[in-house]
């Protein structure tokens, strides 16, 4: 199989209210027949797996529930069936650990369809190849095996470049000899290594030591790392990978403070963005398992950093205790040596505090909805990210905002492709059209989310012209706006046909954008995302279900191949 | 540590003083052997007036094995190592104290070197299965006493060729299965999904052939056959749990076999219906725990275990409703007192742990016990409270930091039942004996107003079991029971204790001075190591009877303010 793992993680994040199976009482008509193949041939006896993907609120992101998953096996011919389904999104998979998919522009594995009532959609093909394995040993620097650690691979792709590859059914990590041994791998040229360097961001052990990220053979240098080149089905053996060096961590010992009065700040975590050798801040606010509050005296200390360059902020977000408060971000550089008397900053933040009210249902079963929504409120400037807070309504709707630091932000619900949708936030009854100002410690009350649930419906297909996306890189969801009221947006997912769905909407004007992802960020690729994810069309909801095409082209920016 | 004196003798009267004592606790991790570990990192928990939440601080040892944490302060610590290189650190069974260490203490730490066990994984066609889990299941430790409680880390992926090999699996005996409690890859599809669990070699549960696991011994060729037998199913759906908080967890249920304890499985209900389901089942005898967890320490939610039975087909329509869980709150205090073993040692309130004991039977279930025991330390005002408790009759146990104390007196000042404050030590004709009771408590009950006392001048006895005729083997494991000679103490369960032991040794710390009778007692072969038992002393009829039984054996001995007593020999 060819699920991407770490792929399928960042994507429950991004569309953390899009899928997942949803019940569904009583039988449909609509049918799913299709072929499993391998290597061009049909492919007897395969398993076959149906997932309904849940478009509703509910579910527990990240834990598909299993039960609602259905699986059949081929027949002599590689066919194979599923019926009685009821209309709504699926995944189509191939069971096959040690085999992986042919159809190298997947990115999450199997076919996403969403099927219509009573629909017979034919012809699904899962086509399949031997996958290839690695295996090889990992030592330490004075030789002793490396045990319980995590390999990384990287790929090319077709332009050349080594991207992180993440395989499914096993584990990445060495056993108590050292030895690893990763299968189910496409074809290709591959660059295996363990340890942690600076580039990978955040690291989430604390461990006392950790091993600079070696790769195979013995390097620390990316460009000296032997490539090794997989054929389909083929075991290649003696990848062995010698670490370079173990390198200690360091600790860094501070106090939070309230930048009005001195005085400390407790029960407040910190949270920490290493800054890259680049000067770039990667990734949103980190937060190690080993962060304990502030104690009594406002003091912090966190452990197991490794050298280079960090913001530290006091993040209250998960803090009752100390929610009232934001903080400035402080530098700081561990330079091989641990860090003590850092000061950070924080200040007693504004709130917003209101209602989430439903408009157009009255039934207590989709009202309940709303208990399941966060109330997020986002700032404008992306740096600001860290400084994001969510609220979720009370059984009576009744939210409250708190520890808002000064800037200009929008309150976002996201919602999902079924259910209910933001359509207007209001302040005293006036209508906020371009988000809040927030002004040092405000309390700003009597603030109305309203949310919509209508009966109409845009059914959308993706088309790409002028070209063809390249490896890795997928239209993974759409994000559709409405236009007529509050900044609310929320994402639905592109089926493998291009189709996308959005329910229970209300009459009105909409955006849709396409959203493309690739796990490989080359300036090329980057530059190809941001031109797809510029991409935008405007659809007059009416009554009923609006068709809608949306159309990417690739032609217009050329400059690959 | 500098000398107080003067300090000491107003911190008697004072529930604590808080001079900030600083301390360093030092270490050293070893083989069984006795060879050094280098590389392993140590962490260090404290017990700061709260449960245990987090790790605190790391060290890595060097190439002695040692290690150490400076500057701390006094407080009560755990140590755990992880990073353990294939090595296996004791265990604890859920409702055992795990040992606490104080400042100024030197901690050595022995990992044994784990067995492995490993084979391949095949359909009936002899072609192998990828990506199934496959776990080591101990049932019985290296002594043969059973086992209740499945380590939950014991299970490993096959490769492509279809071969596992767990290892750091220590000494016992084990079965070993496929598609046990339905564990997949990150919750991926399977095509052995709703399948019943295969057992080596090929077998159910009833048959599954059993492996004697070694330190430090690869058992291999453990392949076993895929049965390809369809399970059942159990769903139903979580009631209640309106969340509280800032931030609260999913509702996820556990199930687990009964009587044997084998976790089978966690389910997470979803969010918006509660709905959850266990798959691939086979015929038994199930139990079934909701939790839900909060951010809040007052927004744990529980159910009541349930018990399932599957009997060739899916069972649905469980329904499990969560309810509050309990807390006890109160006071622990030094009562000043005519024996101080020691003027001159001033240990902290903060240094003392107190652990929340369930009365249980050996028949209760298993799944809870985590549930039951909660262990703090109180603030530096002596000031505790003892929250996520499940619904049951509690007793407060205590880990003093010395010697030289013990626990005077346990009580409450409204009935053990009622949740209602009171200032229980101005009102003694009030308060109930909960050291004789225990405080029994329903969902979302908070009892208040608790007060520990303590005293100085506490007694020890250390000693060993020698059988009564030359040449006499004594029972695998022993029960010493202390036991109050005194007739006024009959009902004063401070004063009763019970230690197990396996080679004959017994120590009893932080006893109220008085006469006392020793008593001996075998341990039935079936009780298990990894749950403790309620203490006999807690059952009024039981303890009448353990009473008698020490009259007669006419043991007796007397243990005097700050007594030590070394190498008393008792004869079985």
């Amino acid at each position: 199989m060819f699920i991407r793992t770490l792929t399928l993680l960042a994507l429950t994040l991004l569309c953390s209210a899009l899928t997942f199976a949803q019940t569904q009482p009583k039988a449909g008509t609509a049918t799913i027949t299709g072929r499993v193949t391998l290597k061009g041939e049909p492919a007897a006896g395969a398993s076959v797996g149906l997932q309904p993907q849940q478009t509703s609120a509910g579910g527990a992101p990240g834990f598909p529930d299993r039960s609602k998953y259905s699986r059949t096996k081929t027949d002599a011919e590689g066919r194979f069936s599923f019926s009685s389904l009821n209309a709504g999104q699926y995944r189509i998979v191939a069971l096959a650990p040690g085999f992986v998919s042919a159809d190298d522009s997947q990115l999450t594995g199997g076919k996403l369809v969403n099927l219509a009532d009573g629909e017979n959609l034919e012809n699904v093909e899962l086509r399949l190849k031997p996958g290839a394995v690695i295996t090889g040993r990992v030592t330490d620097p004075i030789g002793n095996p490396v045990v319980e650690k995590t390999v990384q691979l990287s790929k090319m792709d077709a332009r050349g470049n080594f991207v992180r590859f993440g395989v499914g059914y096993q584990s990445l990590t060495t056993d108590d000899r050292g030895v690893y041994r990763v299968h189910s791998l496409p074809a290709g040229k591959y660059k295996i290594s363990l340890g942690y360097s600076q580039q990978d961001g955040f690291r989430p052990e604390v461990s006392r030591q950790y091993y600079v990220k070696t790769f195979h053979p013995n390097v620390i240098d990316e460009k000296e790392a032997k490539i090794i080149e997989l054929r389909d089905g083929s075991e290649t053996t003696d990848i062995d990978i010698k670490i370079a060096e173990a390198k200690k961590t360091y600790d860094v010992f501070g106090k939070v403070i309230e930048a009005a009065t001195g005085q400390p700040v407790v029960g407040v975590r910190i949270g920490q963005m290493p800054v890259q050798p680049t000067g770039n801040v990667s990734g949103g606010v980190m937060m190690s398992m080993a962060s304990m509050p502030t104690d009594t005296n406002g003091d912090f200390h966190l452990q197991g950093l490794t050298s280079g360059k960090y913001l530290l902020l006091a993040d209250s977000r998960y803090d009752s205790v100390a929610a009232d408060f934001y903080s400035d971000t402080t530098p700081v550089e561990i330079n091989e040596s641990d860090v003590v008397g850092v000061e950070i900053r924080a200040h007693r933040g504004a709130s917003i505090s209101g209602v989430a009210v439903v408009e157009g249902t009255n039934d207590p079963a989709i009202l309940k909805q709303l208990t399941s929504l966060n109330l997020n409120l986002i700032y404008r400037a992306s740096t600001e990210s860290s400084s994001n807070r969510n609220a979720r309504p009370a059984a009576n709707g009744t939210f409250r905002l708190r520890g808002l630091k000064p800037g200009k932000a929008d309150i976002r619900a996201f919602t999902p492709a079924e259910g209910l949708k933001q359509i207007r936030i209001e302040h005293n009854g006036a209508p906020v059209t371009d988000g809040f100002d927030i002004q040092a410690g405000e309390n700003l009350a009597n603030v109305r989310v309203v949310f919509g649930y209508g009966t109409a419906a845009i059914r959308g297909q993706l088309k790409i012209i002028g070209g063809v996306l390249p490896e890795g890189v997928q239209v993974t969801a759409i994000i559709v706006k409405f236009l007529g009221g509050s900044a609310s947006n929320f994402n639905v997912a592109v089926d493998s046909r291009g189709q996308f769905l959005v329910k229970n909407l209300t009459a009105g004007e909409y955006e849709v954008k396409p959203f493309a992802y690739s796990m490989n960020r080359t300036p090329e690729i980057t530059a190809l995302l941001d031109q797809i994810n510029k991409t935008a069309q405007r659809v007059t909801v009416g009554g009923g279900e609006t068709p809608t095409e949306l159309i990417v082209d690739l032609s217009r920016k050329e400059n690959d191949r | 540590m500098k000398t107080r004196t003067m300090i000491l003798l107003i911190a008697l009267f004072l529930p604590v003083s808080a001079q900030q004592q600083r301390g360093t606790i030092t270490g050293r991790v070893v083989t069984d052997e006795g060879t050094p570990l280098s590389g392993v990192t140590v962490m260090l928990a404290s017990y700061n007036g709260s449960a245990i939440s987090s790790t605190l601080k790391r060290a890595l040892t060097d190439q002695e094995g040692n290690f150490q944490f400076t500057n701390l302060a006094a407080h009560s610590y755990t140590i755990n190592v992880t990073e353990t290189l294939g090595y296996v650190a004791p265990s604890y069974p859920p409702n055992v104290p795990r040992p606490v260490y104080r400042i100024g203490e030197n901690v050595t730490l022995r990992l044994t070197r784990g067995g492995v066990i490993t084979g391949r994984v095949t359909y009936a066609s002899g072609d192998p299965i990828i990506g199934v889990y496959v776990s080591a299941i101990r049932i019985r430790d290296a002594n043969g006493a059973p086992v209740n409680i499945q380590s939950p880390f014991l299970a490993r992926l096959t490769d492509d060729r279809g071969v596992y090999r767990v290892y750091g699996v220590s000494a016992g005996t084990y079965i070993v299965a496929v598609n046990h409690g339905g564990a997949t890859f990150y919750g991926q599809q399977t095509p052995f999904d709703g399948d019943a669990p295969t057992y080596y070699p090929s077998a159910t549960r009833d048959t599954a052939v059993e492996i004697q696991v070694q330190t430090g011994i690869e058992s291999s060729g453990i392949d076993i056959r895929h049965r390809s037998e369809r399970g059942f199913a159990v769903s139903g759906k979580i009631i209640g749990g309106e969340s509280t908080g800032p931030m609260s967890f999913t509702a996820s249920a556990v199930i687990r076999t009964f009587p044997t304890g084998l976790n089978a499985g966690i389910a997470i209900a979803e969010s918006g219906t509660g709905g959850f389901s266990f798959l691939g089942l086979p015929d038994g005898e199930y139990e079934l725990v909701a939790e839900m967890g909060s951010s809040d320490s007052d927004g744990n939610q529980l159910s009541e275990p349930r018990r399932v039975t599957v009997r060739g087909s899916d069972v649905t329509g469980i329904e499990l409703r969560l309810m509050p869980m309990a807390s006890i709150a109160g006071k622990v205090l030094l009562e000043p007192s005519p024996n101080v073993c020691d003027p001159k040692a001033k240990p902290s309130l903060e240094e003392l742990t107190l652990i929340s004991r369930r009365e249980e039977k050996p028949t209760d279930s298993p799944a809870l016990l985590q549930r039951y025991q909660v262990v703090l330390a109180p603030n530096d005002k002596g000031e505790f409270k003892l929250n996520r408790l499940a619904a049951g009759r509690y007793r407060i146990e205590t880990n003093l930091p010395s010697d030289n104390w013990f626990v005077k007196a346990i009580s409450s000042g409204a009935s053990a039942a009622g949740v209602r404050t009171s200032t229980a030590a101005t009102r003694p004709a009030n308060t109930t004996d909960l050291a004789k009771l225990g405080a029994l408590l329903k969902p979302g009950d908070r009892l208040t107003g608790v007060t520990v006392t303590i005293a100085d001048g506490a007694a020890s006895l250390r000693g060993k079991i020698a059988p009564a005729k030359d040449g006499g083997k004594l029972p695998s494991r022993l029960r010493v029971f202390l036991v109050p000679a005194e007739a006024t103490a009959t009902d004063d369960v401070l004063r009763y204790g019970e230690a197990l032991t396996s080679d004959g040794s017994f120590v009893f710390t932080n006893f109220a001075p008085g006469k006392y009778w020793l008593l001996a007692k075998p341990v039935a072969d079936a009780e298990p190591t990894d749950r403790m038992p309620s203490p006999v002393a807690w059952d009024a009829a039981e303890r009448l009877k353990l009473r008698k039984a020490a009259e007669a054996a006419k043991t007796e001995i007397e243990l005097k303010p700050c007594q030590r007593v070394k190498d008393h020999v008792l004869k079985f």
